[in-house]
């Protein structure tokens, strides 16, 4: 039996009563779009971390909740991404209780997670790890801490991920956001060391606004590279989002970055169309250019995507 | 192929009624997927929203909560029926289970049965919990 079949397996013959408290979810995101990379234009369907999961909580007693989560990427177009038909994404099992929440597995570290929503284009080809960022990381063996609902507005993330390796440094990312829902204010900053690569640090600044029907996001980012191999260099990304009508959205990002390519720029102009609350249809267009390219890189698509 | 692609995805986003789509988007209803991490223990129901979850989560409740009969064999030819809802704290109460236990096994024994022993759990100031052995004829 391949390896990515094995966990859906075990869960087809646990009995029901071994989950306290089990939620089936995911999200199946397809899109047909024409790429032209390098000046080769090829029609392509592609699957845009389409993802089913179990997600679940159990009440201990005294406010103390026992919580996990497992969730893996699929291929809805051709079913195979390196040869595995589920990857893993998110995987972890906590205690969540007065003192916060504790998590420990494999999972986004708090600077990425730190973006928010300010990447209008996430998941799809204007994605921000496309030209903007590589500090946009799911993280192994990794343990980490979140402060308590308790502090409001404010909430802090340290995480710890071992290198599980005596030669290499462990990492360490950590985030602190400010996020009034009804002011509709985001601001965070995060930073990364030994995270991306031994020897690196990044720092993030995201801020993101709601006015309205319109959203605006900023997102900076600085990677010292120090001893490793990766770039010296900063990059930055805005966007904005306007509902135009109940079932209407429409999408513009700009970003520059050395961070992945020398004097990246990418940017993208898409619109979403709501079908249902879980269903909508989408657009986008996205370019790219950088000093290494010799060619621009675009793309243009349609898709759908449902959410469950 | 682009032009004609950019052109299709305007005439068709301009083109489709808007009277097709009806509700307002609910901020407070999250999807399961769209959950953030730290609010695991608390993510509003309208997130558990797929048929599945439903299907799942009533096993659950019959399995774990035992609100329904629940039964379990034992050595492949007695079975135990028991119904749990409270602890029985009256004889009317006791009646009452007794005659439902007796119903449940009826159906599952069309042909007749034997109980071969009641068993009594003791709660919280001498209430009763009561289960049937039994075995169909």
């Amino acid at each position: 039996m391949k390896k990515a079949l094995l966990p859906l397996a075990i869960a087809a013959v646990l009995p029901m009563s071994a989950f306290a408290d089990v939620t089936v979810y995911g999200k199946a995101n397809v899109s047909l779009q024409s790429t032209d990379e390098g000046g080769d234009r090829i029609t392509e369907l592609v699957s845009n971390a389409s993802r089913i999961g179990f997600k679940g909580k159990e009440d201990l007693g005294n406010g103390l909740k026992a919580i996990y989560k497992f969730e893996y990427e699929t291929q809805i177009d051709d079913g195979d991404k390196s040869g595995q038909t589920f990857t893993q994404r998110n995987i972890y099992v906590g205690l969540e209780g007065g003192f916060g929440q504790v998590i420990a597995g494999k999972f986004d570290t708090p600077l990425k997670k730190a973006q928010k929503k300010v990447d209008l284009f996430n998941d799809l080809e204007g994605d921000i790890k496309s030209i903007i960022t590589k500090s946009d990381n799911r993280t192994s063996n990794t343990v980490q801490y979140t402060t308590p609902k308790s502090w409001g507005p404010i909430q802090a993330k340290v995480a710890y991920v071992a290198s599980e390796d005596d030669d290499v440094d462990n990492g360490v990312s950590s985030s602190v956001a400010y996020n009034d829902k009804d002011a509709g204010v985001y601001l965070a900053v995060a930073y990364d060391q030994d995270v991306e690569k031994e020897g690196a640090d990044v720092v993030r600044a995201v801020g993101q606004f709601k006015l309205s029907s319109l959203q605006l996001g900023v997102l900076w980012e600085d990677q010292d590279a120090g001893t490793s191999s990766l770039r010296d260099g900063d990059g930055w990304v805005v966007s904005a989002k306007l509902k135009a009508s109940k079932t209407v959205a429409l999408k513009a990002q700009y970003g520059q970055s050395d961070i992945v390519k020398e004097d990246g720029k990418t940017w993208s102009l898409g619109m979403d169309y709501k079908l249902s609350k879980k269903t909508k249809l989408y657009g986008f267009y996205t370019h790219e250019e950088a000093d290494n390219l010799t060619e621009d890189n675009d793309y243009a698509g349609i898709g759908i995507e449902m959410k469950f | 192929m682009k032009p004609f692609l950019i052109s299709s995805l305007l005439a068709f986003f301009l083109a489709f009624p808007t009277w097709a789509y009806a509700q307002e988007d609910d901020e407070d209803c999250v999807y399961a997927v769209d959950i953030e991490d730290e609010d695991m223990s608390d993510y509003n129901i309208c997130g558990k929203n797929s048929g599945i979850n439903k299907i799942l989560n009533d096993l659950m409740d019959d399995s774990a909560k035992g609100s329904t009969a629940s039964k379990e064999f034992k050595e492949n030819v007695e079975k135990v029926a028991e119904v749990k809802v409270d602890w029985l704290k009256s004889p009317e109460a006791l009646s009452k289970r007794r005659f439902e236990l007796l119903q449940l096994i009826a159906r599952e024994c069309p042909k007749g049965f034997e109980v071969k022993g009641e068993k009594y759990a003791v709660g919280p100031n001498n209430a009763l919990d009561l289960q049937f052995d039994y075995r169909c004829n």
